[in-house]
């Protein structure tokens, strides 16, 4: 009976004009987003490579220089594109794609795609993410909202229970029945996206495990529409009530719950401004020790310190540059206090992150959002771990730059210069992204979350088919 | 019949209580979507006015430390942060500049959230290397804001929708349309009445929200902006009860209505918007900012290796900074300004190509901006706000320009080998924004006035071709 329901409700989907309509613009969406996405992949890709060698190559011939004037400089690294990003961009364009790293400054990513873009961008772009998240949940709307309620409308309701079908097993063939031609259309999708992935050369950073993953966090959120569109229909009486109801539910998870969520989080654990931020790092690095002023407290302490430690009269008499050392000082303490302040910067975002988490329980959305995008590697954390990685690189080329200064010049002397083939010898910026262990790890609520919803919509929908 | 009609409807909304749900809705979003913009706006206002504070206390110390080491008294502090030179000042004393929201700031957070409205610009900052990126997470940038712009553009349109998608089917489907039928009224007269009664109605409630959310914020009301904010909310409001006339006209059941109508809703709000986006930014593509990076280095390293160069070429090209005592007292600062202005001259048109680009893309957009109603709307009150695209665009090159100024400024100084001195204090440039002008409002509205009249007309000329063609409403 199960079986013979389902074909007949799947017969009657595919006849119905308005899922045809439907599953065509879906198709026909599906197919631009991909086109223009791996395009831009292989664009953004292909110039990531150029700027990677030509920074690099800018570097090695700066010619012969003192290794201060070097780290002023400072080196350009550039943020890879996630190959999974063709299916979720999550906040990629948001963020910067470059960092300039420098002596004495962790800077920011600079030059995000939406401050080169109209306003206009924020309403979306067609992307897979905006298909795979907003439409496709519309889609199964438009397929199973009167699931139930032609039944009762067309008087067919009684005719199928005089058959013997209990109510339950009926949810059971509807259920599979709308969600049919959901799966098909995802697992379509998803191939399509994997074989054109793994196809295009240089895609190191793709990886089946992650598309998998991704594929089946899409169909438990699928089927937790699937269950919640047909927990309406089998509530209400009337298909356009029904139709009513279920869009209602799809505007608030998917349009209002995120930006209340945005909001709330933004009220309760506000970002400073960006002149805020910068004033309370020129605050914190005020009293501190900086290679630039040997004059002051901090520096005195230091000198007097290092003239007891090595039993020595002046700096002069150390077995190295003591202002090179004092510029390596200075520039510890300086990361100190960026670490210090980017440190509470990611407690406010852990803090929204918490927020956005308690908002899930009226959106099944966001925390599909979060898990699409934590695996396609386009999250905040996924942004935060490239910065952090190259502020470490910024850590250790200073370091690099400051002992080499330290090791071979005189206390006092002016215009050292560091041979023009030196700076070949510092090592190149190598930047992995996590591995899907780890980002489930990160992710763990939020699977939870979502794997919640599946039960409770199923168990809400078994208890609903007791009622009809 | 009017007045019966009028009765009638009214007792209805009261009696299914769709009037008290629809007024509490309304109030509830938008207050909150007000008091977001409102806090939005009340953190710039106190950030602008700390950075404004900051920097007068801080010229304060500075002329006071002058007046002392003009008047010859000895000063602690070390001789780089000694502010009598052009060059101390340029890169210690810089000024704010800063775009102060207006009077309507918080009805859209438009690009304010991306985009900073204060810097400050150092001497030896470039066009390249200011950063007019504000600092919000990025998670809150992808969700967006749930602020004015949201309720009317996404949210409102739905409500109507709700308001309105069965007022013939619901009759037919109730069976009280026979006896409608019995009344001396045409039916699309009798629809008409319905829908410009639900839109008197909801268009008093959203007045009446739209001020009491005003008043929660303290916004005041009495400017003609506000004035021009209820027309274009009431001509987009018409824009969709236009087209639920319209599909209850040409429609059938209430669930076909209301799908068709989610369908449109879907269309102009979301499809549209977005493909116009896309097409834009694929005819007119940013190029790479990478590449542009790469160049600004290699350029910076070509004009490192020709230092001894670098100044003369300079001062061929300004004979005007040449100073009268000769070269052989150019020392750092003047090489360092020197080989940026080198920078500058070759980048610039590089880097005027990213304006050049995002003006087509805004041109591009504004071009097809009519295809929806929302995006029209929503670049209005983007407008209006103060907070568009435009409107950033406009303070960067303000901003640029204030940032020239104020280096050349000094870089003469510097030339001319004069020392900063208090007199000179008044004579630095000071920056103050001025805000793009505001018109044409009327004017789109009218527009979209004559659009909603099309529609209803498109309606009615449907509905009697049907009649004609014996097609009866009673049956179907």
């Amino acid at each position: 009976m199960i079986r013979k329901t389902i074909i007949k409700e799947l017969k009657e989907i595919f006849r119905d004009g308005r899922f045809k309509f439907s599953a065509l613009l879906v198709i026909i969406l599906i197919a631009v987003a991909i086109v223009i996405g791996s395009n831009q992949y292989k664009n953004t890709n292909k110039q990531y490579e150029i700027s990677q060698n030509s920074e690099r190559n800018v570097w090695e011939n700066q010619g012969a220089k003192n290794p201060h004037s070097a780290a002023h400089f400072g080196t350009y690294v550039f943020k890879p594109k996630n190959a999974l990003a063709l299916l979720d961009q999550g906040v990629d364009k948001y963020e910067g794609i470059s960092i300039f790293l420098e002596a004495h400054s962790r800077n920011e990513a600079q030059y995000s795609a939406a401050g080169d873009q109209t306003e206009l961008s924020r309403f979306g772009e067609l992307t897979s993410d905006f298909i795979l998240l907003y439409v496709i949940p519309l889609l199964i709307i438009i397929i199973g909202y009167n699931s139930f309620t032609k039944e009762k409308e067309g008087g067919t309701y009684v005719l199928l229970k005089s058959q013997g079908i209990s109510n339950l097993k009926l949810a059971i063939a509807k259920l599979i029945a709308v969600y049919i031609p959901v799966f098909i259309i995802c697992s379509v999708l998803f191939l399509t996206a994997g074989i054109v992935l793994s196809s295009l050369s240089n895609y190191s950073a793709f990886s089946w495990d992650k598309l998998l993953s991704l594929y089946l966090t899409y169909l438990l959120y699928y089927l937790v529409f699937a269950q919640i569109v047909l927990l309406i229909s089998t509530s209400t009486k009337r298909s356009g009530i029904s139709l009513v109801s279920a869009l209602s539910f799809w505007i608030l998870s998917c349009f209002i719950a995120p930006k209340i969520a945005a909001n709330m989080a933004e009220i309760k654990y506000p970002y400073p401004t960006k002149q805020e931020f910068i004033t309370s790092l020129e605050e914190a690095k005020k009293g501190g020790l900086s290679g630039h002023n040997p004059w002051s407290k901090e520096a005195k302490k230091l000198e007097a310190k290092l003239l007891k430690e090595y039993n020595v009269r002046h700096v002069s008499e150390l077995p190295f540059n003591f202002s090179g050392y004092i510029m390596q000082k200075g520039e510890e303490h300086e990361a100190e206090v960026y670490f210090k302040a980017y440190g509470k910067l990611k407690e406010q975002f852990s803090n929204q992150a918490n927020t956005y988490k308690s908002i899930a329980f009226i959106s099944p959305f966001l925390p599909t959002r979060f898990l699409s995008m934590g695996i396609a590697g386009t999250d905040y954390e996924s942004h935060m771990s490239f910065a952090e990685a190259a502020e470490d690189y910024r850590i250790q080329t200073q370091k690099f730059l400051n002992d080499n200064n330290m090791n071979n010049s005189k206390y006092g002397e002016r215009g050292y210069k560091a041979d023009a083939s030196f700076w070949k010898t510092l090592p190149k910026f190598n930047y992995t992204a996590p591995t899907l262990d780890v980002i489930l790890k990160q992710q763990n609520t939020n699977m939870a979350v979502l794997v919640l919803w599946v039960f409770i919509s199923g168990l809400l929908l078994f208890i609903s088919t007791k009622k009809i | 019949m009017f007045s019966y009609n009028f009765t009638y409807e009214l007792k209805l909304l009261v009696r299914n209580k769709w009037l008290p749900m629809l007024s509490l809705l309304l109030l509830i979003s938008f207050t909150f979507a007000t008091y977001n913009g409102n806090y939005r706006t009340q953190k710039r206002v106190e950030q602008i006015a700390s950075i404004e504070s900051k920097v007068l206390e801080k010229d304060a110390n500075m002329l006071k430390l002058l007046d002392s080491v003009e008047k010859g008294m000895e000063v602690k502090t070390s001789f780089r942060r000694i502010p009598n030179t052009p060059m101390a000042i340029g890169y210690q004393h810089p000024r704010a500049v800063t775009m102060s929201p207006n009077s309507m700031s918080a009805i859209a957070i438009g690009q304010s959230d991306i985009f900073s409205d204060a810097i400050m610009p150092i001497t030896v900052d470039d066009d390249f290397s200011i950063d007019f990126t504000e600092m919000t997470s990025s998670v809150q940038l992808l969700f967006g804001s749930f602020d004015l712009t949201f309720v009317i553009i996404y949210l409102l349109p739905l409500l109507i929708i709700a308001f309105s998608y069965n007022i013939l089917s619901a009759e037919k489907e109730r069976g009280a349309l026979r006896l409608l039928a019995s009344q001396p009224i045409s039916i699309y007269k009798w629809i008409f009445q319905k829908m410009i009664l639900r839109f008197f109605w909801l268009g008093i409630i959203m007045i009446i929200a739209l001020v009491i959310s005003f008043l929660i914020s303290g916004i005041n009301l009495f400017q003609i902006q506000f004035i021009s904010l209820t027309g274009l909310i009431l001509v987009y409001m018409l824009f969709w009860f236009s087209l639920s006339f319209f599909i209850n006209l040409v429609g059938g059941s209430s669930a076909k209505n209301a799908a068709y109508l989610i369908g449109l809703w879907v269309f102009f709000v979301l499809l549209v918007p977005s493909s116009i986006n896309q097409i834009a930014n694929s005819t007119y593509p940013t190029p790479s900012r990478n590449n542009l990076v790469n160049t600004m280095r290699t350029l910076k390293v070509a004009v490192s290796k020709k230092q001894d160069t670098v100044l003369d070429h300079f001062l061929r090209h300004h004979p005007e900074l040449v100073a009268k005592r000769g070269s052989e007292d150019y020392g750092f600062w003047h090489k360092y300004m020197a080989s940026m202005d080198m920078v500058a001259v070759e980048i610039d048109s590089l880097f005027s190509l990213y304006d050049e680009q995002l003006k087509g893309q805004q041109d591009y957009v504004n071009k097809w901006i009519w295809l929806s109603p929302s995006l029209v709307i929503n670049k209005e009150m983007n407008r209006i706000s103060g907070n568009s695209t435009a409107d950033y665009q406009n303070f960067k090159n303000q901003a640029l320009s204030f940032s020239r100024h104020w280096r050349n400024h000094l870089i003469f100084m510097l030339y001319s080998q004069l020392p900063f001195t208090t007199k000179d204090y008044d004579t630095l440039p000071k920056f103050t924004y001025k805000p793009l002008e505001l018109k044409g409002i009327g004017m789109r509205i009218a527009i979209q006035f004559i659009l909603c009249i099309l529609i209803g007309l498109l309606g009615i000329y449907m509905f009697k071709k049907r009649l004609k063609k014996g097609h009866a409403i009673l049956n179907n």
